[in-house]
């Protein structure tokens, strides 16, 4: 009972736009370690362009709390960690894309060696 | 009456169309996202999650679409939704390529063992060229011998596949034994038999074999492999024996020799 009232507000503030939502602290520092996390994890290399939208929306979530303006920053803030979150799932594919490439490459190589052996 | 009743399914038509088709732009990104996920043929098999959240996101999105929510809300709902099919179709490669990773590794390990297993067949037939024999003490190549320590031609060329082959495989190592008929002075046939054996050894050190792999010893006739009192089995005597050690470089010694 008291789940679904919650969840209720929390639409009636999606919806509505209430100003008087809390300052999404928490969501802020969570997005931006995931942002930093992303940076590290090969998101500068392999997704330059969803590390940059992370930072936007971070930087754009940031100015939203000096303006207090709670629901955008709770908006940003979400974005910049979706964002980050598919700059590091972005890097880590493209690193393990590459390792099967390599690996394929070293058979093909071994497999041609050994033909020239027989041969 | 007909004619009224097509023109009132094509109206119905046109209004499912017009539902079916997302009326704000970011909603719109984030179907097409939600169906690029969904066009990976293992997307349910390898990102269940990911793209379950996708579709929990996406409904929201439409519902509050439907329940003329505010263009900022219905937008948010959206991005998270495209970008969140987005990270479960980029998972699903990641897995796929995990798969191939797997998969190559299986095979680098077949591959290796069936290049082992070509490089001792190709040992074994040089060895086979070189009439080689197995016997107690490993593989011997026996070279029949002329009445002084010099080679045959025949042998030399043996010799000179000997060299390539130890040239090709560094772990093996030979024991080269020389041996005589019983014709003359032991001394003099324990010389010649030694001097068999160095002319092999030199033979294989021009062809770069190192030294430290070849072994010498001279037997004169301790050791007939047939009987000296024909002119055939005095020939068969003169002998050098080339023994091939294991893969280790071991030499079994000759059993019935002292040293």
């Amino acid at each position: 009972m008291m789940h679904s009232i919650s969840l209720t507000a929390v639409v009636a503030v999606l919806i509505t736009g209430c100003a008087s939502i809390p300052a999404p602290t928490e969501q802020i520092a969570a997005s931006k370690t995931a942002l930093n996390y992303a940076a590290d994890k090969g998101g500068r290399e392999f997704a330059p362009l969803q590390l940059e939208s992370a930072r936007e929306a971070m930087n754009a979530a940031e100015q939203a709390m000096i303006d207090k303006d709670y629901r955008r920053a709770w908006q940003m803030a979400e974005r910049a960690r979706i964002d980050a979150h598919l700059a590091v799932t972005i890097a880590r594919s493209a690193k393990t894309q590459k390792a099967a490439r390599k690996l394929q490459e070293i058979n093909l190589d071994l497999a041609r060696e050994i033909d020239r052996k027989v041969q | 009456m007909q004619n009224h009743r097509y023109f009132l399914l094509s109206l119905l038509a046109i209004a499912l169309v017009s539902c079916a088709t997302p009326k704000n732009a970011s909603l719109a990104d984030a179907h097409n996202s939600y169906n690029s996920a969904l066009a990976h043929p293992e997307i349910m098999n390898l990102a269940a999650t990911e793209i379950n959240q996708a579709n929990d996101l996406l409904n929201q999105a439409d519902a509050a679409s439907d329940a003329g929510a505010s263009d900022d809300t219905v937008d948010q709902f959206a991005y998270l939704a495209k970008q969140q099919a987005a990270i479960a179709l980029e998972t699903a490669r990641q897995k796929t390529a995990e798969a191939e990773i797997a998969y190559a590794a299986a095979k680098y390990n077949q591959i290796r063992h069936v290049e082992q297993s070509t490089e001792t067949d190709i040992a074994e037939q040089q060895l086979k060229q070189l009439n080689a024999r197995k016997t107690d003490r490993g593989l011997m190549i026996t070279l029949p011998c002329a009445y002084n320590a010099q080679l045959q031609s025949g042998s030399l060329r043996n010799v000179d596949k000997l060299a390539d082959f130890l040239n090709q495989y560094p772990q093996y190592d030979v024991s080269v034994e020389g041996h005589t008929d019983n014709i003359g002075n032991h001394s003099v046939n324990r010389e010649v038999s030694e001097r068999r054996s160095y002319a092999v050894r030199m033979a294989l050190i021009d062809k770069g074999v190192g030294s430290d792999r070849i072994r010498t010893h001279g037997y004169a006739d301790e050791f007939p492999v047939a009987g000296n009192d024909t002119t055939t089995g005095r020939q068969l005597n003169r002998r050098v024996e080339i023994i091939l050690s294991d893969e280790n470089g071991n030499i079994f010694p000759h059993p019935k020799a002292g040293t």
